[in-house]
């Protein structure tokens, strides 16, 4: 994983800088999300001490929390998007200026086939997904260290034991994308050959028609339809156990760090209002490592995504993705972020 | 414009899941017990807090802490299954839905195939129907919990305390206000995008296109400019637009989630008002917590849906497409005699028609050739001939039978149609000449390319006929690639056969030679040429110049010359190419 963020890093060229920028900002987000719990304890400590107090030193809290969010993740996110366009269309104007000072006996017409492929469809899914990737996956990553901090602030055992929770989660995670790497290629060759077969099966289809040849030729392409079928399935089938772990994972940190708190305060080692914010905290996070898995997920997809493109078919016209509907292509693809 | 109401793209591909029902529904019921199990797990939390409230200590919450877990595990295992079985119904769905394409494109009219690019062809059936995966295998596992678990949790507040229950949905609404916002220009800024978009393809294209050109003639600089100017426009474009759209996402990301912002106040003034317990608002600020994270991936989910509706369109494009339609049972011809008969033909709008009333009558045993300028429509009349689209009017007969009576694979029996970009596929020279005939002997394909004029060549390449021609033929040159196609047709021994330019892409000292020797073959056949150059088809029994749509003359070359003015100046200009030295 870390080596296709690096990768990721690389293509980033002179924006990289930008890129460093936006995850600073994206992690500030993190912590005026976090702030949140402090108005949380806030009340915790009126509710449980009986003691009332005055609504707006919470209601104060909470807007700060709220207003430095937006204002962080907009910015961060257009700066990840300009990272994620601009570097791609640095690449293309990259690519242009070379072909000026290549000598002209390197190109055929596959070549420039090849060449204009490239920087069309294969740039334009990298500008789509390498932004949407890194938000993701670093703001997954930031939310979750956030969260953390504010567990350890909280107490510092009860740190520990996230800290431990996550650490265990990123080993599982990467044995589990190790084993879908190993079956990852046999998947991409069934596409390349299904692009193969579906290819002669239509540009022949004039000659297999007037010479009859209709049931050889229409065998080939079936049999690549249906091994693409079954290797994406043999894919999704390596990786049920591995999410399966992966999600148990969080759960059982989850309900250690409820009975360490629990534990903590049956001891008196730990005020009740403490207790109570750690457990409403973890089930907050359970939604934010659940973001987290998800991203990951997504992550791969991308991952997969980029490392697979082989086959590029000079014809091919320019595909283009706009934003979701609801979002910037930043901020979509299932991000479950409750704070 | 079509009144017909149009079924709506999810509507399409659940009718295209048919087959796979079980597994979706599987899928759903898995969801549901895994919500059912995260509802558990809240119960226990708030339990919990009950107990702890009330002094309760260890003792009493371990249990509820077993259960959790059991809550968690169940909730973990549930939904990896629903998303496990999702995954295979989808990729069942997926590989019938190309099988189906395969198929429908099979019935399709030969022209239709022949004029679209195969890429287009292949972007639909790989990337596109690839495209929906994501979509369909998360969407009934996902969505299923993304709306029941929010209702259950709304449902569950409000039974607690109403008043809590509006507080926390106070910020869902801003959320959706918000969001509703920005939709407004969606539209307008896609049309944009779409043109900034095809602009940059079209100077990549160009530019790399004719990069040699332009080095050629030292012009790289300014052609170079308009290129990256297009590239860094449509980055602009995009980077203003989602800053723009970033104005509404940002806001209704962070309030949309603080639910807390509401419910700590309003929770704190009741309960200091006395109307409100510490165990409920406690339930209540954990219950909040998780409500909003489904519902912003239930609308994060509405842009899958978008993506969803351009590839389901450009499926259903193929799938309702007009089919060729052409009985089962051979039909019985009498003789070989092909007759047009006010033949119109148009590939789409009625008023640009390529055919205006086409007669015509081609004897059996005779060599006929049409000639005419470009885009006179000669071409369309040798296509539909051999049945590469029905006729808009008019009809088409062969031995007296209309085309749409004949089967097609008995007319493809009937007619060799040889044209200038003809498939070879990945197999030798031999197999692919041994397509004209399979059971052919090794033999009688070498007799027969030699006949052709081509065995001389074919012996000069590296492996000579065991050389491989690559996939579309692409280890050959155009020329090398038609004179084997045109072997293959003539190993096939059709009674009817069309060459349609298809000496197009050879040299003139080799194309008299093919000439001498398709005349040899097909003498006794009838033949159909369509040349440009007006020297092969001097001797044809009829020419027949073919002007905008409709027959200008017909006749000998003799007679032509005498009663054709147009024929008369496109000779006179062929004679001046021959001249030219």
């Amino acid at each position: 994983m870390f080596g296709v963020l690096k990768k990721i890093f690389a293509f980033a060229g002179s924006r990289k800088s930008l890129l460093i920028r936006s995850m600073l900002v994206a992690f500030l987000g993190a912590v005026f999300s976090a702030v949140q719990f402090g108005a949380l304890l806030l009340t915790l400590d009126v509710l449980v001490s009986g003691r009332p107090i005055s609504v707006w030193p919470v209601v104060g809290l909470m807007a700060v929390s709220v207003v430095g969010k937006a204002i962080c993740s907009y910015h961060s996110t257009n700066m990840e998007t300009a990272v994620g366009y601009h570097m791609a269309a640095e690449k293309r104007v990259h690519i242009g200026d070379r072909l000026r000072y290549i000598p002209m006996g390197y190109f055929n017409d596959n070549s420039l086939g090849n060449i204009t492929a490239v920087v069309t469809t294969t740039l334009g899914d990298v500008e789509n997904a390498a932004a949407r990737c890194l938000v993701m996956v670093i703001g997954g990553f930031l939310n979750t260290l956030a969260l953390c901090l504010a567990l350890t602030l909280s107490d510092w055992r009860v740190g520990i034991i996230a800290l431990l929770g996550i650490l265990c989660y990123l080993i599982v995670t990467e044995l589990s994308q190790r084993a879908q790497l190993r079956t990852a290629p046999a998947r991409q060759h069934a596409q390349m050959n299904l692009v193969e077969a579906v290819l002669e099966y239509i540009q022949g289809m004039s000659v297999v028609k007037s010479y009859g040849l209709e049931k050889d030729n229409g065998q080939a392409v079936q049999k690549a339809v249906d091994a693409s079928c079954q290797k994406a399935l043999a894919l999704e089938k390596s990786i049920v156990p591995w999410s399966a772990a992966r999600q148990l994972i969080v759960r059982v940190f989850s309900v250690g760090i409820v009975l360490c708190a629990l534990l903590l305060y049956t001891n008196g080692a730990m005020p009740l209002a403490r207790c109570l914010l750690i457990w409403i905290q973890h089930c907050a996070g359970r939604g934010r490592r659940y973001s987290l898995r998800r991203r990951k997920a997504a992550h791969f997809h991308c991952q997969s995504h980029a490392e697979g493109r082989s086959h590029h078919h000079p014809g091919r016209g320019y595909r283009q993705r706009g934003p979701g509907k609801r979002g910037g292509t930043a901020i979509r693809h299932r991000r479950a972020d409750p704070q | 414009m079509n009144t017909t109401k149009e079924p709506s793209p999810f509507a399409r591909l659940w009718g295209w899941a048919a087959d796979c029902y079980s597994g979706f529904y599987g899928a759903v019921v898995l969801a549901v017990l895994g919500v059912a199990c995260n509802m558990l797990a809240y119960f226990c939390v708030a339990a919990m807090i009950r107990l702890l409230l009330s002094g309760g200590g260890l003792e009493g919450c371990l249990p509820w802490c077993g259960l959790l877990l059991a809550a968690y595990a169940g909730k973990s295992i549930f939904s990896t299954c629903s998303t496990a079985v999702s995954h295979t119904a989808t990729y069942h769905t997926l590989r019938d839905l190309r099988k189906a394409l395969l198929s429908k494109l099979s019935r399709v009219p030969m022209g239709t195939i022949l004029d679209t690019p195969s890429g287009q062809y292949k972007t639909t059936i790989v990337d596109r129907v690839e495209g929906m995966e994501p979509t369909l295998a998360h969407l009934l596992p996902e969505m299923t919990s993304n709306i029941l678990v929010p209702l259950a949790i709304a449902g569950y507040i409000f039974a607690l305390d109403w008043r809590m229950g509006l507080a926390s949905l106070v910020t869902t609404v801003i959320g959706l206000v918000v969001m509703s916002q920005s939709g407004r220009t969606y539209a307008v800024r896609w049309q944009g995008a779409v043109e900034v978009g095809r602009r940059m393809a079209n100077a990549i294209v160009e530019y790399v296109g004719g990069i040699q050109v332009v080095k050629a003639f030292s012009q790289s600089a300014g052609s170079y400019k308009k290129y990256s100017g297009a590239v860094e426009e449509n980055a602009q474009y995009y980077v203003d637009w989602m800053a723009d759209n970033q104005k509404y996402m940002a806001t209704m990301q962070s309030v949309t989630p603080a639910v807390l912002l509401p419910i700590l106040p309003v929770g704190l003034l009741l309960w200091s008002a006395g109307s409100l317990t510490v165990d409920v608002f406690l339930t209540v600020i954990v219950l909040a917590l998780g409500l909003t994270g489904p519902l912003i991936a239930a609308m994060s989910f509405v842009d899958e849906l978008a993506v969803v509706s351009t590839n389901v369109g450009e499926i259903a494009g193929i799938l309702n497409a007009p089919e060729l339609e052409r009985p089962h049972i051979p039909a019985a011809l009498k003789g070989q005699k092909i007759k047009l008969s006010g033949v119109h033909f148009t590939y789409g709008a009625a008023d640009s028609e390529v055919l205006r009333g086409v007669d015509l009558e081609i004897r059996p045993g005779t060599v006929t050739a049409l000639v005419g300028p470009s885009g006179s429509g000669k071409s369309t009349i040798a296509k539909l001939i051999a049945g590469f689209w029905d006729v808009s009017g008019g009809s088409i007969t062969l031995g007296g039978v209309d085309l749409r009576e004949i089967p097609l694979e008995q007319l493809n029996r009937q007619i060799a149609y040889v044209s200038q970009d003809n498939y070879l596929f990945d197999r030798t020279v031999r197999d692919n000449i041994r397509i004209g005939r399979l059971d052919a002997t090794d033999t009688e394909v070498e007799a027969v390319a030699k006949a052709s004029g081509c065995d001389e060549f074919i012996r000069a390449l590296d492996k000579g006929y065991d050389t491989i021609c690559g996939g579309g033929g692409g280890h050959l040159s155009g020329g090398e690639k038609q004179r084997i196609s045109i072997a293959r047709a003539m190993l096939k021994d059709a009674p009817i056969v069309i060459l349609d330019e298809a000496t197009a892409s050879i040299d003139p000292e080799n194309e008299a030679v093919i000439q001498r020797a398709i005349s040899a073959l097909t003498r006794g056949k009838t033949l159909i040429v369509i040349a440009h150059r007006l020297g092969t088809v001097a001797n044809a029994d009829n020419i027949v110049v073919v002007n905008q749509g409709v027959i200008e003359a017909q006749g000998t070359q003799a007679a032509l010359l005498k009663n054709c003015p147009l024929y008369a100046q496109m000779w006179s200009a062929y004679l001046g190419t021959q001249d030219a030295d």
